[in-house]
């Protein structure tokens, strides 16, 4: 595996992060793996990790309490760009809504969509693809 | 004259006879003359010629000139009738022309007789053309009157100081209906409105002749209680010289288009409703039912795959079960909302607020480990109400437990319960001192399903969801004032 990456992972459903957790560790070799169901507290970790060199894959939910992650690209967007260029973002649903789809294309940090489960073949083209040609990978939704 | 007048002469004494005719010749009043000279052959005459005009002899073989005239008019001939006689009584003569006779000439007066007849056909033409108008004008009244009173409109005509002129029977029927009086020709209408009324109803009409016409619609209460709608249109009646000579009031009952209206309106409602509705169970069925399902296929990938420890697989199996249970759930809650949305077929039955509330009381403390909460009712205006048990019942739970679920940890829990009644409303309020939701930033999301407002505490955001639906499906609305910390304050209003 040559292309290893830190992960972070916010998403209020333990289960869900259980899944995505396994998955990277059976088949990503990741380096690192943060793990929040509280928006506001990966939010904060975010701008507490200045000085991390390795590039950090952000997998992102949507539907959560108290923050959504609409609400947290919000404020993540806000942040200094040098933070933000850290972070290639996957939102990563369950949704099948189109509109939510349509909604992640207007985010500028945005990088990827993907419907839960997560999917060790969907993720690895979704990278293959961030990787070569450094273009969103939006086609790869099911 | 052009054509010659038919002249019908009764007379008996030929000579006589041939010197009116000479006469009349001389005097260049051409006709055509038929001489008889008794009963029989004038009746024929009268039919047969059609004479303009007849010439009579006192009395021919009898037959009197009386006689005469009243077979005339027996037979509707209603041209001039000239008396041409010898020497009759004044009594006589005056008692023919009263009967209708045009005129009479003494026979030794004859050289009156030509301007008679002249006079008496042009004023029988006149006479004629005067009744023909005035025939006319008769039966254009009696179309008019026919159309009054036989639309369902009513009208009411008035002149400028508003005095009644003319109505018809519906809107007479109306006004009785309104003020318990009926309407009368001559009697001004500002006398009919109320007292409170009256100075309003006379500054609009007024205005309506200075050219501002009006129409409003208004509603009724009939003794039965059903409403009864009118539509009211007051117009100027202006007359050649575009002047304002009075009012027309016309008035139409528009119940059933106003029910129709209120109907469709009702109907829309309904349908935007549903419409939210559908829109909800797409958003619940992409979002709430796809993230058990989700999960459940993410943990059957990985414990297929053969390379996964036995330790993970029991995780991800126990897992599994989780959201197995989880998918059940939600199954369970769209069956539920299902059911709130099917019609009612429940009967109403009279609910008991305080009873319900110890109900419901010992029901929470039979299951809950916690304090029992600390609920203040007051039920002194109204402990009473006419609604579906079952759905009361749910209501006072979710909103009950809602209170318990999100109470501050530090402060003890106090619900504050009270219903208020006015002549349309009953208004039940929940108060609580709980954590409270910030209803600015959360308006829209209140009442929806599967929306949770706090992190801490489990829930699945059903209660107000449902809350909310059974107020609405008993006819209410719900409103929530909130502020974080400081409680929730939940106000149900209910029309009766």
């Amino acid at each position: 595996m040559k292309n290893q990456y830190n992960y972070l992972v916010i998403d209020d459903d333990s289960h869900n992060n259980l899944i995505v957790n396994m998955t990277l560790k059976r088949y990503f070799a990741p380096l690192d793996i943060n793990v929040f169901t509280k928006p506001l507290e990966g939010l904060e970790f975010i701008k507490n990790m200045h000085g991390k060199i390795r590039h950090t894959i952000l997998l992102l939910d949507i539907n959560m309490p108290v923050m959504s992650g609409w609400d947290f690209l919000g404020e993540f967007e806000k942040l200094d760009p040098e933070i933000q260029d850290q972070f290639t973002i996957c939102m990563l649903s369950s949704s099948v809504d189109d509109r939510d789809f349509t909604k992640a294309k207007h985010y500028k940090s945005v990088d990827g969509y993907m419907v839960k489960p997560l999917k060790k073949d969907i993720f690895l083209d979704l990278l293959g693809h961030l990787q070569l040609n450094n273009i969103e990978a939006f086609g790869d939704i099911e | 004259m052009t054509t010659p007048i038919k002249i019908l002469h009764l007379e008996d004494n030929l000579v006589d006879a041939e010197l009116i005719q000479n006469l009349l010749i001389q005097k260049g009043i051409e006709n055509e003359r038929l001489l008889v000279d008794n009963e029989c052959d004038f009746l024929a005459a009268l039919t047969g010629f059609s004479p303009d005009i007849i010439l009579a002899n006192h009395s021919s073989a009898g037959f009197t000139s009386t006689q005469a005239l009243k077979l005339c008019k027996e037979h509707a001939v209603m041209v001039p009738f000239i008396l041409v006689t010898e020497n009759v009584s004044e009594e006589y003569a005056a008692q023919i022309v009263k009967d209708g006779a045009y005129d009479y000439i003494l026979k030794s007066h004859l050289q009156k007789l030509p301007s008679a007849i002249t006079h008496a056909l042009e004023s029988f033409t006149l006479k004629i053309e005067r009744q023909k108008h005035v025939d006319e004008i008769i039966a254009s009244e009696a179309n008019l009157r026919a159309v009054f009173e036989n639309t369902p409109v009513a009208f009411v005509l008035m002149d400028r100081m508003l005095t009644i002129l003319s109505f018809n029977d519906i809107a007479n029927k109306y006004l009785i209906k309104d003020t318990g009086m009926p309407l009368y020709s001559g009697r001004n209408i500002i006398d009919y409105p109320p007292e409170g009324r009256k100075a309003d109803t006379k500054a609009l009409f007024l205005d309506v002749l200075e050219g501002r016409p009006v129409n409003y619609e208004r509603s009724y209460i009939n003794k039965d209680g059903s409403h009864v709608w009118y539509q009211t249109h007051v117009d100027p009646v202006i007359n050649h010289y575009r002047q304002a000579i009075g009012l027309i009031m016309t008035i139409v009952e528009t119940t059933d288009r106003k029910k129709a209206e209120l109907e469709r309106e009702e109907i829309t409602a309904e349908l935007v409703h549903r419409n939210k509705d559908l829109e909800q169970f797409a958003y619940i069925v992409s979002h709430n039912l796809r993230s058990p399902v989700a999960n459940i296929v993410g943990s059957c990938t990985l414990m297929q795959d053969p390379g996964i420890d036995t330790g993970d697989k029991d995780i991800l199996l126990h897992r599994l079960d989780g959201a197995i249970h989880k998918l059940d759930m939600v199954i369970g809650d769209l069956n539920q909302i299902l059911q709130t949305k099917t019609p009612l077929h429940e009967a109403k039955e009279s609910v008991i607020f305080s009873t319900l509330v110890s109900e419901i009381q010992s029901e929470i403390s039979a299951v809950s480990d916690g304090e029992a909460p600390h609920i203040i009712t007051d039920f002194s205006q109204v402990d009473e109400m006419l609604t579906l048990k079952s759905y009361m019942r749910s209501i006072f739970h979710n909103l009950i437990t809602n209170s318990i679920k999100y109470k501050r940890r530090d402060v003890p829990l106090v619900i504050r319960i009270t219903a208020s009644k006015s002549t349309k409303d009953l208004q039940l309020v929940f108060k609580d001192n709980g954590l409270g939701i910030d209803t600015v930033k959360n308006r829209a999301q209140l009442f929806g399903l599967y929306k949770r407002f706090h992190l801490d505490i489990e829930g699945k955001g059903m209660g107000l969801f449902m809350v909310k639906t059974q107020v609405e499906t008993l006819g209410g609305t719900i409103q929530l004032i909130s502020e974080e910390n400081k409680g929730c304050e939940f106000i149900l209003d209910f029309k009766l």
